[in-house]
């Protein structure tokens, strides 16, 4: 029988090298079952299924208060289409303003500015954009904005190097635009304009492809149509 | 001994529970983890989950130029993909002149094409050249580089008016967009938004080569 023989110091050392690989191992688990439903977004950060985030947010402030609009915004947020009209729904909230005065979104702010970024398609290194500014509205303690229609029809009867349109209490801004309308989109920012114009409440897709684990995106006709 | 290995368990205890609370704390903080997962820009144009977009590992890029492209003016264009090529330490670009049917609009047919254009919108009459990326996902399928012969002259050599436009440094810049890049906001760049009549500006500088290298 052999019999091994080991100082204190290095029993030590050893129980601290195990300890410490347990430890790591039960760390990298508990990572991955946490994460187990999220997905990367550019492949790197994983993201957790959102919780639900509440209508009412009179109770929340500051940075908290900007998040959970976001959330709000974006959780339930989908496109109607038909034939020449796409209508985007967003999500509504009720807080309290800077006067403790509990407010809808609208209220706060009465402008509200969607910027539509092209997909698959760069002209000059920048992707086509359109810009639609319109007034927000919203029924009272309604949980969503009233639907903010694009009115594609409309826009399909102009040449996309257009720079500006206006119809209505809607304004379209058009920029790096070719010579043919690009048919995938997604929604690229959202602009919240509060009455004096100053500091508006700026949310991205970035956020909605956090919120939504994709980004919000449509087509402007069939697939299939595409050339 | 024993009191130095408490004292790490403990360590390694509280960095598991500090990590786990994060991950468990109020969803709306994942919004700021998105922001780490944009890739660095780089000069490059980016997809809408914020990834850069390029031709990845499809090079090099055959380019089909237009026949309408004088001998001269071929040749600028090939030197001009040579920039790169040079550059980059690789063939990115590769340039064949082929007759095709330029009927077809540009756009959507899988071949990239350099354009020799005698009809240009009124409205974009101030474009030198345009070039068109298409992508999927992050990478690049085809891209159209479009010159504008309608409203502007230009010249291989020598200027024969101080209103021409130095085809060589013209088509450094496109290919610059063809490559995936933005245009650049930086001194100096080959990919700096505007080029003035009879101005050289055909040398990659180093940092164009800088955004170059995220990507290729």
């Amino acid at each position: 029988m052999v019999k091994i023989k080991f100082s204190k110091r290095k029993l030590v050392f050893l129980i601290g090298i195990l300890g410490c690989s347990l430890l790591t191992m039960f760390m990298f688990l508990m990572n991955s079952e946490l994460n187990r439903h999220g997905r990367n977004i550019a492949s790197e950060e994983i993201d957790e299924i959102p919780l639900e985030v509440e209508f009412d947010l009179t109770n929340f402030e500051g940075v908290t208060l900007n998040k959970r609009i976001k959330y709000r915004l974006f959780e339930h947020a989908k496109w109607i289409s038909d034939e020449n009209t796409h209508g985007l729904i967003l999500g509504n909230v009720k807080f309290k303003d800077a006067k403790d005065k509990t407010v809808t979104l609208c209220e706060a702010y009465p402008t509200i500015e969607l910027t539509f970024q092209a997909e698959g398609v760069a002209v000059a290194g920048e992707t086509p954009k359109i810009i639609l500014r319109t007034p927000c509205s919203s029924e009272v303690d309604s949980p969503f904005l009233n639907t903010i229609t694009l009115p594609w029809k409309r826009i399909k009867s102009l040449k996309p190097n257009e720079k500006n349109y206006k119809e209505g209490s809607i304004t379209l801004f058009f920029r790096s635009l070719d010579e043919f309308w690009p048919l995938e989109w997604s929604l690229f920012e959202i602009k919240l304009y509060p009455s004096d114009v100053k500091n508006p409440f700026i949310t991205t897709g970035y956020d909605v492809a956090a919120i939504r684990n994709e980004p919000l995106n449509f087509f402007l006709l069939p697939r299939k149509s595409w050339r | 001994m024993v009191k130095y290995l408490r004292l790490l368990v403990i360590l390694f205890m509280g960095m598991s529970l500090q990590s786990c609370r994060d991950a468990l704390s109020d969803p709306s903080n994942n919004m700021s983890s998105v922001g780490k997962a944009v890739e660095e820009p780089c000069g490059f144009v980016q997809n809408s989950y914020g990834a850069r977009v390029s031709w990845k590992k499809n090079i090099p890029v055959t380019v089909e130029v237009d026949p309408e492209f004088s001998a001269e003016f071929f040749n600028a264009a090939t030197l001009a993909a040579d920039q790169w090529n040079t550059s980059a330490g690789k063939k990115l670009i590769e340039l064949e002149k082929v007759s095709f049917d330029k009927l077809n609009d540009p756009g959507r047919d899988q071949t990239s094409r350099l354009y020799w254009r005698t009809d240009w919108p009124k409205e974009n009459s101030n474009q030198q050249a345009l070039t068109v990326l298409f992508f999927s996902a992050n990478e690049i399928r085809e891209a159209d580089v479009k010159v504008n012969a309608k409203d502007f002259n230009f010249y291989a050599t020598a200027p024969n008016s101080n209103r021409e436009i130095h085809m060589k440094s013209l088509l450094v810049h496109e290919f610059g967009h063809l490559l995936g890049l933005r245009h650049s906001s930086a001194w100096p760049t080959v990919m700096w938004a505007t080029l003035a009549p009879t101005t050289v500006r055909e040398t990659i500088s180093e940092k164009d080569l800088a955004s170059l290298k995220c990507e290729y």
